[in-house]
């Protein structure tokens, strides 16, 4: 059932917002365990905010997400609930405010049913990362759920809650989307405030939604996007309603599909994206070659931007105003202690290697030619667009993977996200949906990257695709109501 | 080419500490990245003309006193306080 529906019959008393809650923290003490999608449910406030947003109802004063069960993901500021980012490194942190994304989703009336898990600080492809044991898939639990947002995309896919906030710096929102094989969009660079969001790489970090299809992702992003005073890079062309062009005719949209991105997928991968794209062709939409050149060093450039970022981010994670405390004769020795007990061994390369990045003598060599990379890899978006309305190319070079299987080989790990960093890079928005599945059934997907700003487009083609694809559901999503 | 000396010294930018086992095979995971962060050395920077973009800022807000967050409230995530204020070990001497 799409939100838009769901409102609707909240709306005419048919579903009650308490009982809808009660459902999904049903679902999820029945079948979280084996999933690990949640780090903290808020089992007792979200039932109190049902009954306020119930009541707003019954008043005629409800809003877009009134009543509506959401997660959040544990790197977003939630006053009152903790947030962990995964890590020992915060995991008694408390947080005195909301993110700005919360508080608008808060101002609507939405129920926050708890915190999903994730890759510590949001490094990682695999939600395996966590102090508090990793997610797996909905579709075969001996796999992984992609990251670093595993944890919003496995309760999504099981039916855990309606939609979920997530994040995304280098594919964290579209990559698990598509392992789980659920819908996931990550704005525009400045769409979303960040206020709130514990920082991992502050010029690409985005909240992303994770949703059952293109429709709702537009739903909830409608309520949390805009300007902020509170973070000074979210903007003004950030609003209206997201999900105004679904349903219009595409007939005509131009579509490029740069051949860069299908060398080094799978076949299987490959394959279910061309289909995707021969059934735009035959609802008239035009395909177009295109090329992104630089692709080849995307990946490189992004992590040293990111690394980078992440190394001075990261600092301030000292033991001293809040977060785990080591013992220490000094102070230095205090803060030694207090990283090398909070912090997990993917946290560490990041930082060792952002430190590297910036150190002197290896600053104009690996940081100032990434960004560099960054501008032309921008630029040659930029003539693709003059050509094409959107951009379709895999999210990922393959489906969901065998837990253990590669994560103990960081490179391995890093290549994997050749298909979503460039979208990060260049500020894009981008969506991840399904496509097809692979041989083992396992969930294939595709991304649509568009201009700045232009989410609407890249939702309403994603949607049209939808709506005319039959998904297969995983054993966890139940029927009915959900 | 990355070795202990080199990772060491990261470590100490970084406000890291390893035991020695733990040096040796975060040197080699460096070694690796490091290789794979040397792609950006074919790209040709010099015959580049685009200069890295800001990021833009948009909304600059007055510079205006406001009140903040309770004390309170801000120290209740620390381990060891005093007085309204984080103690620390000796910094100096």
């Amino acid at each position: 059932m799409r939100l838009s529906e769901l409102r609707a019959r909240l709306d005419s008393g048919e579903i009650d917002a308490v009982g809808l809650t009660q459902e999904y923290l049903k679902r999820i003490h029945e079948h979280d365990k084996a999933l690990g999608s949640y780090i903290t449910v808020c089992e007792r406030s979200a039932l109190r905010e049902a009954e306020a947003a119930q009541s707003a109802i019954r008043a005629g004063r409800s809003k877009p997400l009134s009543g509506i069960p959401l997660s959040v993901k544990d790197n977003i500021c939630t006053e009152g609930v903790r947030t962990t980012c995964a890590s020992e490194m915060l995991s008694d942190f408390v947080p005195a405010y909301d993110a700005t994304a919360v508080k608008r989703l808060r101002d609507e009336g939405f129920v926050m049913l708890g915190k999903t898990n994730m890759d510590e600080f949001g490094m990682g492809g695999s939600s395996q990362t966590s102090c508090f044991g990793g997610v797996r898939n909905p579709y075969d639990t001996r796999r992984v759920a992609g990251g670093s947002s595993g944890g919003a995309a496995a309760a999504v896919a099981a039916g855990l809650c309606a939609a979920a906030l997530g994040t995304d710096t280098g594919g964290s929102v579209r990559q698990p989307a598509a392992f789980c094989g659920v819908t996931g969009l990550k704005p525009t660079y400045g769409t979303v405030s960040r206020f709130g969001l514990i920082a991992f790489a502050s010029s690409l970090d985005q909240i992303g939604v994770i949703a059952r299809c293109a429709e709702d992702a537009g739903y909830v992003l409608s309520s949390i996007c805009g300007c902020d005073r509170n973070d000074a890079t979210a903007s003004r062309l950030a609003r209206g309603n997201y999900t105004q062009l679904v349903g219009s005719d595409i007939s005509g949209l131009r579509i490029g599909l740069p051949r860069e991105f299908f060398k080094g997928c799978r076949d299987e991968v490959s394959a279910a994206v061309m289909r995707a794209a021969d059934y735009y062709r035959s609802i008239g939409c035009e395909l177009a070659d295109c090329s992104l050149p630089s692709l080849e060093y995307a990946v490189s450039a992004y992590y040293l931007i990111s690394s980078a970022e992440a190394a001075a981010n990261l600092s301030r994670f000292d033991g001293i105003k809040y977060g785990h405390r080591g013992e220490g004769d000094d102070c230095a020795g205090l803060i030694k202690h207090s990283r090398r007990e909070g912090f997990g061994t993917e946290v560490k390369r990041r930082i060792m290697l952002g430190n590297y990045a910036l150190s002197s003598g290896y600053y104009e060599e690996y940081y100032n030619r990434a960004r560099r990379i960054q501008a032309k890899l921008r630029a040659e978006y930029e003539e693709i667009f003059d050509k094409c309305d959107v951009i379709l190319t895999p999210t990922a070079p393959s489906a969901a993977y065998a837990i253990g299987s590669r994560e103990s080989d960081p490179v391995e790990m890093y290549l994997s996200d050749i298909c979503t960093v460039t979208a990060s890079i260049a500020g894009l928005p981008a969506i991840s949906s399904v496509c097809g599945y692979d041989a083992d059934g396992m969930p294939i997907g595709m991304s649509l990257t568009g201009r700045a700003f232009d989410e609407k487009t890249i939702i309403a083609v994603c949607d049209r695709f939808e709506r005319d694809f039959e998904r297969k559901e995983n054993s966890f999503a139940g029927g009915g109501l959900i | 080419m990355i070795d202990k000396e080199i990772t060491a010294r990261l470590a100490e930018l970084s406000g890291l500490e390893f035991t020695d086992s733990e040096l040796s095979a975060i040197t080699r995971d460096m070694t690796n990245i490091i290789e794979l962060m040397d792609r950006v050395r074919g790209f040709d920077a010099e015959a580049e003309p685009h200069e890295p973009d800001a990021v833009t800022f948009t909304e600059l807000r007055p510079d205006e006193c406001r009140g903040s967050y309770p004390v309170g409230k801000i120290l209740e995530n620390a381990k060891v306080i005093k007085d309204d204020q984080f103690v620390v070990p000796k910094v100096v001497g």
